[in-house]
């Protein structure tokens, strides 16, 4: 017998929109404000780190869900879906350290700008 | 706020880490992309390092058989179950039915591909710098070819250790390529038949290679990589290349302290490539290609991964005695470089010669790789296919031929 | 000052000559060791290949080195020949020959060119093998005198031509540089033994 899986959540197709669309604001508003203020760019990017960790909370409890549910693996969809949310679980991920990315590189331009020398 | 400043103060002096956080570094090579890949290559490795640890735990080599269904990615029909070996089963459970795991083999995978991408980089970019010119930079480039040769070895051991199809036969031919050796008296092949015991993969074989890729080559690169990070930490970098010697002394003399500036384009460096991998990991993630099992039919038009396909072009257009080598003919030239290009400046004016030799480097492995996934290469592609006739090394059809039935 | 530098040196002397003898005598042990053992598997220099003995006997051979003559009529079977830690894979197969009988006979199925493994041709009987990795063609030869390396040449001179011995797996395209390796085989009862391998 073959137990289907079902997942409660939002659908994979939702979690990737949702994604993609803080993950690109939250980079452009980031890379904009480094140009103005690094300090209001650090306080944006904590912002959207916070609600980019929310979601990588949301996606991981689902992918746990998924795949400590019984009879998870008995069927190659269950296995396909698993592998979609922990896509996303990169795509994330992979946001995230980009806007920390961002902020770091920006404060290296800001140094040097700044020119502060070591001699 | 403030008392944690306080803390983060004191730990700097008492451990004494203001004398090596802020030592000052040349401002020039943290702009100039030839400096970046370097970095990229050492961060990668320790990406894997940690990930492999991970990964290690979950793997078992074996090559008994086991049921194992089909990969998903790869779109085979759902309702097969495949023999598989214990290998390759292990990483199906790593990759598709543990949680995050996934994530994990993919960002190990990706890392190791950005891994061999920035070594080839790097060593393109130092080529072109001449940064063996400088005193101590020799060393560094002769630590720098044998790292370039350990990294590619680890990614073909990494390779062949899920044991899926292209795994098996990297493996084989890993067994039996330098044999062509054995024509001119070096007995590579007893060789290998003495240190591993079978030039067919079994368990003592594949227990082997899991042990070199996860502890023997790891350990040598991390012994080289460390006398490479000294010698850059004391030597300095290479200049920058050029020919105006008040400008060079400039550029070099214009400095930063590691600490900040330095340490943050480093952290941001890191996290950047870390975002790439996981964007990779998230678009196009890797396949576990198919498994096999000694006896199966093998399909045509298996293919080497990208890192090793301009190889296997070559090695396809041109006769095996001498493209074999080409690879071991690369590297020792490139040993040898630093003694060749001893005379005139660093600058890319003066050295136009070994420029174009590096260009050259570029041309042969690029060439190769793009040729490689364009054409379906002819067997008979250049003059060059079957030049020298191989001695009559066959052994002949041994012992009294026995007719049985009608 | 002096005395400090000697002493120093002295130290250095030390530590790496333990060191070096240390190493020298732990890499060659087991090295020379190994290397006689490879050689008490009976090498064959000239053909550079080596020569494992399976069975010295085919009265006390075991029969996981066998195949049954009726399921070669079946068609072609591979067997992993297990001696020690050493693995053989093996193609046994009927070839029909020339004069119209069948012949047991059987390959390593390491191609010669890089050792990719290669997949027999021929459905009921064996033919030949190909290659899959670099598109090598082996062709058994199916005649009991021997198949001409030159056509033209023998038909000419029809004694003196080269000829590649009866059951030989030869090359007929692809890069691989020379016949796949044999396996001995001998005839008892209904099945076939394997003998003596060349890897």
């Amino acid at each position: 017998m073959m137990l289907a899986v079902e997942i409660q959540g939002l659908s994979a197709t939702t979690l990737t929109y949702v994604t993609a669309a803080v993950a690109v604001i939250g980079a452009i508003s980031v890379y904009g404000l480094l140009h103005v203020d690094r300090r209001w760019a650090s306080y944006t990017a904590l912002l959207f780190e916070a609600v980019l960790a929310a979601l990588f909370a949301y996606t991981t409890n689902i992918i746990y869900a998924l795949y400590s549910a019984p009879g998870f693996g008995s069927t190659v969809e269950d296995v396909v879906h698993g592998v979609t949310y922990q896509r996303i679980a990169a795509g994330i991920l992979s946001a995230m350290l980009f806007l920390a990315a961002l902020v770091s590189i920006g404060y290296y331009m800001e140094l040097q700008k700044r020119g502060v020398g070591h001699e | 706020m403030k008392a944690l400043i306080r803390l983060w103060e004191l730990i700097l002096e008492r451990f004494h880490l203001k004398e090596f956080l802020e030592h000052p570094v040349p401002r020039f090579s943290s702009l100039n992309p030839l400096y970046w890949f370097g970095d990229v290559a050492a961060m990668s490795f320790f990406i894997l390092a940690i990930t492999g640890f991970a990964l290690a735990l979950l793997y078992t080599p074996g090559l008994s058989l086991t049921k194992t269904p089909p990969d998903p990615l790869l779109g085979h029909n759902a309702k097969e179950v495949y023999d598989a070996t214990e290998s390759y089963s292990s990483v199906y459970k790593i990759t598709y039915l543990t949680p995050l795991g996934f994530i994990l083999r993919q960002i190990h995978l990706w890392s190791a591909y950005m891994m061999i991408f920035a070594t080839l980089a790097h060593f393109f970019a130092k080529f072109i710098l001449g940064s063996y010119k400088r005193r101590g930079g020799g060393a560094l480039w002769l630590l720098g070819v044998l790292l370039g040769v350990l990294t590619i070895g680890q990614a073909v051991l990494g390779y062949i250790l899920p044991l899926h199809l292209d795994g098996i036969l990297a493996i084989q031919i890993g067994l039996n390529l330098f044999r062509y050796f054995d024509y001119f008296g070096i007995p590579v092949g007893q060789l290998v038949l003495s240190v591993l015991g079978s030039l067919f993969v079994t368990d003592q074989v594949i227990k082997m290679i899991y042990v070199l890729h996860i502890l023997i080559v790891p350990a040598i690169i991390l012994v080289l990589l460390g006398l490479k990070i000294n010698g850059i930490l004391y030597g300095g970098v290479a200049p920058p290349p050029i020919k105006d010697e008040e400008l060079r002394r400039k550029a070099m003399e214009e400095k930063e302290p590691f600490y900040p500036h330095r340490f943050a384009l480093m952290v941001g460096q890191l996290l950047l490539q870390l975002s790439v991998i996981l964007l990779l990991t998230a678009m196009t993630p890797l396949p576990l290609l198919e498994p096999w099992v000694p006896g199966q039919e093998v399909p045509p038009g298996v293919r080497p991964p990208w890192p090793v396909m301009w190889y296997y072009t070559y090695v396809k257009m041109i006769d095996p005695f001498i493209s074999v080598g080409l690879p071991i003919f690369l590297v020792l030239f490139a040993m040898v470089v630093p003694l060749l290009d001893r005379k005139g400046g660093i600058s890319i004016e003066e050295r136009w010669v070994w420029v174009i030799i590096a260009i050259v480097y570029i041309a042969i492995i690029g060439y190769g790789t793009v040729l490689g996934f364009l054409v379906d290469i002819p067997k008979e592609l250049t003059p060059l296919t079957r030049i020298s006739v191989p001695p009559d090394y066959a052994v002949p059809y041994t012992g009294t031929p026995q007719a049985v039935g009608p | 000052m002096t005395m400090v530098d000697e002493d120093r040196r002295n130290v250095l002397k030390i530590f790496i000559g333990s060191s070096v003898a240390l190493s020298l005598g732990a890499l060659t042990t087991p090295l020379v060791g190994s290397v006689i053992n490879a050689k008490a598997l009976a090498l064959k220099g000239e053909y550079s290949s080596v020569e494992v003995v399976l069975c010295e006997n085919v009265d006390n051979c075991p029969e996981e080195y066998s195949v049954p003559i009726s399921e070669l009529r079946q068609g072609p079977k591979f067997v992993l020949l297990k001696k020690g830690n050493m693995a053989i894979p093996a193609v046994f197969g009927l070839v029909k020959a020339a004069d119209g009988k069948e012949y047991p006979a059987a390959y390593n199925t390491v191609c010669t060119h890089f050792g990719c493994p290669v997949n027999p041709t021929g459905g009921k009987y064996l033919t030949g093998f190909v290659c899959p990795c670099h598109g090598s063609f082996f062709n058994i030869c199916n005649n009991p005198n021997g198949c001409p390396e030159n056509p033209d040449e023998c038909a000419k001179t029809p004694d003196k031509c080269k000829r590649r011995p009866f059951l030989e797996a030869y090359v007929t395209g692809g890069p691989a540089p020379r016949s796949l390796r044999p396996i001995k085989v001998v005839v008892k009862g209904d099945r076939v033994y394997a003998v003596k391998a060349y890897i």
